[in-house]
């Protein structure tokens, strides 16, 4: 993923140990910097015919480095369509984060609320079936090329509106359009993208501003943010590994001022930051006061959490969170 | 009247005179079914709505003892089948002929037709009696517009209008009887359902045997060692315990007074004796907690060791140094006698009687003095020499124990342990017997069951050849037998 759409914490800390490379003239962290902020690696997994490609292009357009090696990848998403069926189940691996893409998100059916509302539910019962995070998607709409032609097409279809009640009708109804550039509009938007694009175009929307409503239609950004949300153990683990580096250089060279860097209070602050973002990816509500009550609070909450019966990402994680309220407690005092 | 099920069965009779029934029970139903979000509700509502005359219904309001007239299977349009699907299939169907498969949802997805032709080609490839299958698109409940069902209720109507389709579908149920059947007889006389007990009883055989031997070596090893290593340790205490009595006493001997050396004598006495009694005690301590270890009882205890013969040390033959010495004595206290008496002289003049006197007490006194001490020194250094002889003879005492005890406990610890691993083969002996008694058993039975296999085989062989060339013809029924056992597993439940 490219830095602009990384999550607040883990940037803050790359541009910090950038910056603090820059000034102390370190060579010896250039490798750790290079690591610790790689693009996380994303594998797409899907069954055939569920839109996997689709999908892979449609988080390439948002900046995602996707891979086609699943075994080396940092992330899995797995494209279904429709239902989980059990060849889905198995592509579920409990060890590595996982998004679930619900494609097709606007073939679901016409709930009382539209399809994109029922894929959402849907997906929130897989999700529960699953207890891996689910988005909904139109991988479909996020990568729809409009040519001047199917623009054209779009502008007859405000003023000549065409059978939308079925595909085959679409194409084959008798209409201005000629039934090959139907044909093409249907391959590239669906029925579900050239009814929402009609009726923007009808609105008086530039053709240069249909991209944008197709993506927003598409829910690629929401998609984009969970997989940041389920990419938050991975960058908080490769932050933990980069300052564990860091201080054992430390150590072995003597460099106080990379060990006063390591040891500020920016620092700490933004473990807890990069900490915070994996428990709320987890589900998990971090209080967000601001004065010595609430940092004391926090504090006290969250060290009990880090004792308490969680994994060790979430001890950590707990730990982090504590150590940074303490600083903020004695920053107010 | 030519009921077509009662000619069939009559076919299959007519080869086994013992095959009556295919255990299933023609029911004049259509089962609608498909895996789950296929629209199937819909799909079976609008059928029902459309084709009164037919029954349809869902899979679960049929039981298994029951075969269906026909199955429409529905996959959604959105995604090819998958194998999950696919097993979904082999079930429905297992005892139909009469299948139509139904891509639904046709109105939304806009490859429906590719969908349909993957599932055609997937379903065909599956096994041969799919090759058959006819597939129609279908939707059956539109968000919008209206459903389009003509093309499946049509193709129903003219395969269930079909006279031949109670007699395929009774070949069927036929086919998939038998089937199951050879499957059966076949596992039975491959021993399939006995391979597990089979393979585990020849493990635990190797195991027991292989145990056997490893902790026979282990303990006769351990035995070795453990009576070597008491040989070398007990040796060593009973040096080691020597050589400190041996120093303790020469420490007592240097400062043994004349008075005393009576009882000194009695003193190294006990003292032996108490050694010799700590290193047997030490012997059977560490003898007791060897075997201990071994788990074998501790050997027997012989009687108190003998305590070694300790003569008296040889103080009073010493005549002749006796008399050496009173010469000598008696020089010395006259020479110190005639000092003392001229320094008198010298001295007072008046006193010389007197220094007379007295220098002769002196050197009477020193003459007795000299020669007790001389005495006494003698008598230490034999005394000394004794006690070298005695502590000797103490420690080949000690070790003529150890390796006494050491060589009886061997041998007593030795054939112990022979007696306890003759038991211990007895019993392993029995337990390798028993497992081959099961093992032959179990071989007897399946060279039964095989025998029982080649036996009954031939006629439900020639019965399935009968029927899969009623239903496939000629050609098709000799490939179609090589199929038959990938599908035969799932259906063994349904078909009982």
């Amino acid at each position: 993923m490219d830095t602009a759409s990384e999550w607040e914490g883990h940037r803050i800390f790359v541009d910090a140990l950038k910056r603090f490379a820059e000034q102390s003239c370190k060579p010896a962290l250039t490798p750790i910097i290079r690591r610790v902020s790689a693009p996380l690696r994303v594998a797409v997994l899907g069954r055939d015919g569920v839109g996997r490609g689709t999908v892979e292009l449609a988080l390439a357009s948002a900046g995602v480095a996707v891979t086609p090696d699943d075994t080396g990848a940092d992330l899995h998403v797995v494209v279904v369509a429709e239902t989980l069926k059990p060849e889905d189940h198995a592509m579920l691996r409990p060890d590595r984060p996982t998004l679930v893409v619900l494609n097709k998100a606007d073939l679901t059916g016409f709930g009382a609320d539209g399809p994109i509302a029922l894929a959402h539910r849907r997906a929130a019962a897989y999700r529960e079936l699953t207890g891996v995070p689910t988005v909904p998607m139109v991988a479909l709409l996020a990568t729809a090329d409009l040519d001047g032609e199917l623009i054209s097409a779009l502008h007859t279809l405000v003023s000549r509106p065409a059978d939308l009640t079925s595909i085959d009708a679409f194409v084959q109804s008798p209409h201005l359009l000629p039934p090959d550039v139907r044909g093409r509009l249907l391959d590239a938007l669906d029925r579900f993208g050239i009814a929402h694009a009609v009726v923007a175009v009808g609105e008086g929307t530039p053709a240069a501003a249909l991209p944008a409503l197709l993506r927003r239609l598409s829910q690629l950004d929401r998609v984009v943010a969970h997989l940041e949300a389920a990419a938050a153990p991975v960058r908080y683990r490769r932050m933990q590994a980069a300052i564990a580096e860091l201080r054992s250089l430390a150590m072995q060279s003597g460099d106080e001022q990379l060990a006063e860097f390591l040891a500020a209070d920016e620092t700490i602050l933004t473990v807890m930051t990069t900490a915070v973002e994996v428990v709320e990816a987890a589900g998990v509500r971090v209080e967000t006061g601001d004065d010595a009550a609430s940092h004391l609070r926090r504090a006290v909450r969250w060290r009990r959490y880090s004792r308490g019966p969680v994994d060790a990402l979430h001890r950590s994680c707990g730990a982090d969170i504590s150590r940074g309220s303490l600083r903020l407690l004695g920053r107010v005092r | 009247m030519s009921d077509p099920i009662a000619s069939v069965d009559a076919l299959v009779s007519a080869i086994d005179p013992a095959l009556v029934s295919p255990g299933v029970e023609a029911r004049d139903v259509v089962l609608v079914t498909g895996p789950w979000l296929a629209g199937t509700s819909s799909l079976i509502a609008g059928l029902r709505a459309r084709m009164p005359e037919h029954t349809f219904v869902e899979a679960d309001e049929i039981s298994a003892a029951e075969a269906p007239t026909a199955v429409v299977f529905a996959v959604s349009a959105i995604v090819p089948m998958t194998e999950s699907d696919c097993a979904l299939i082999d079930h429905a169907t297992s005892n139909t002929d009469l299948i139509v498969g139904v891509v639904s949802k046709i109105d939304a997805h806009r490859n429906w037709r590719e969908v349909l032709a993957a599932d055609r080609a997937l379903l065909a490839a599956r096994a041969p009696r799919y090759e058959r299958v006819q597939w129609v698109g279908a939707a059956a409940a539109p968000d919008l517009g209206d459903a389009q069902l003509d093309e499946l209720v049509e193709l129903l109507r003219q395969r269930l209008g079909d006279p031949d389709v109670q007699r395929r579908n009774r070949l069927r149920a036929w086919e998939n009887r038998l089937q199951t059947v050879i499957g059966r007889y076949e596992a039975d006389g491959a021993g399939a359902d006995r391979q597990a007990r089979v393979s585990a009883l020849h493990k635990n055989r190797d195991d027991s045997l292989r145990a056997r031997r490893q902790t026979k070596s282990e303990r006769s090893i351990a035995l070795r060692s453990q009576i070597q290593q008491a040989r070398v340790q007990l040796g060593h205490f009973a040096r080691n315990r020597c050589t400190s009595v041996r120093s303790e006493l020469a420490e007592d001997a240097s400062s043994v007074t004349r008075r005393g050396l009576g009882q000194f004598q009695e003193y190294v006495r006990t003292r032996s004796g108490e050694v010799v009694d700590e290193v047997d005690e030490g012997i059977t301590t560490h003898l007791g907690d060897m075997a201990g270890q071994l788990g074998l009882p501790a050997p027997p205890v012989p009687a108190a060791p003998p305590r070694p013969e300790v003569g008296a040390p040889p103080l009073k033959s010493r005549r002749l140094e006796t008399q050496l010495m009173m010469i000598l004595g008696a020089g010395f206290g006259l020479g110190v006698a005639v000092v003392v008496t001229r320094l008198f002289a010298g001295l007072a003049p008046g006193l010389t009687i007197a220094g007379l006197v007295v220098g002769g007490l002196v050197g009477l006194v020193l003459t007795v003095w000299v020669v007790g001490i001389r005495g006494l020194l003698h008598d230490r250094a034999v005394l000394d020499r004794w006690i070298n002889d005695v502590t000797t003879a103490l420690r080949s005492a000690a070790e003529e124990r150890v390796a006494t005890r050491v060589l009886t406990a061997e041998t007593a610890l030795t054939s112990e342990l022979a007696a306890r691993e003759e038991a211990e083969s007895a019993t392993a002996a029995e337990q390798v017997a028993e497992i081959d008694a099961e093992l032959r058993e179990h071989a007897i039975t399946t060279a039964r069951a095989a025998a029982v296999r080649d036996r009954r085989l031939p006629p439900f062989q020639q019965a399935l050849q009968a029927v899969r060339t009623e239903l496939y013809g000629a050609t098709a029924a000799e490939p179609a037998n090589g199929s038959a056992g990938a599908l035969t597993a799932d259906k063994t439940e349904s078909a009982n």
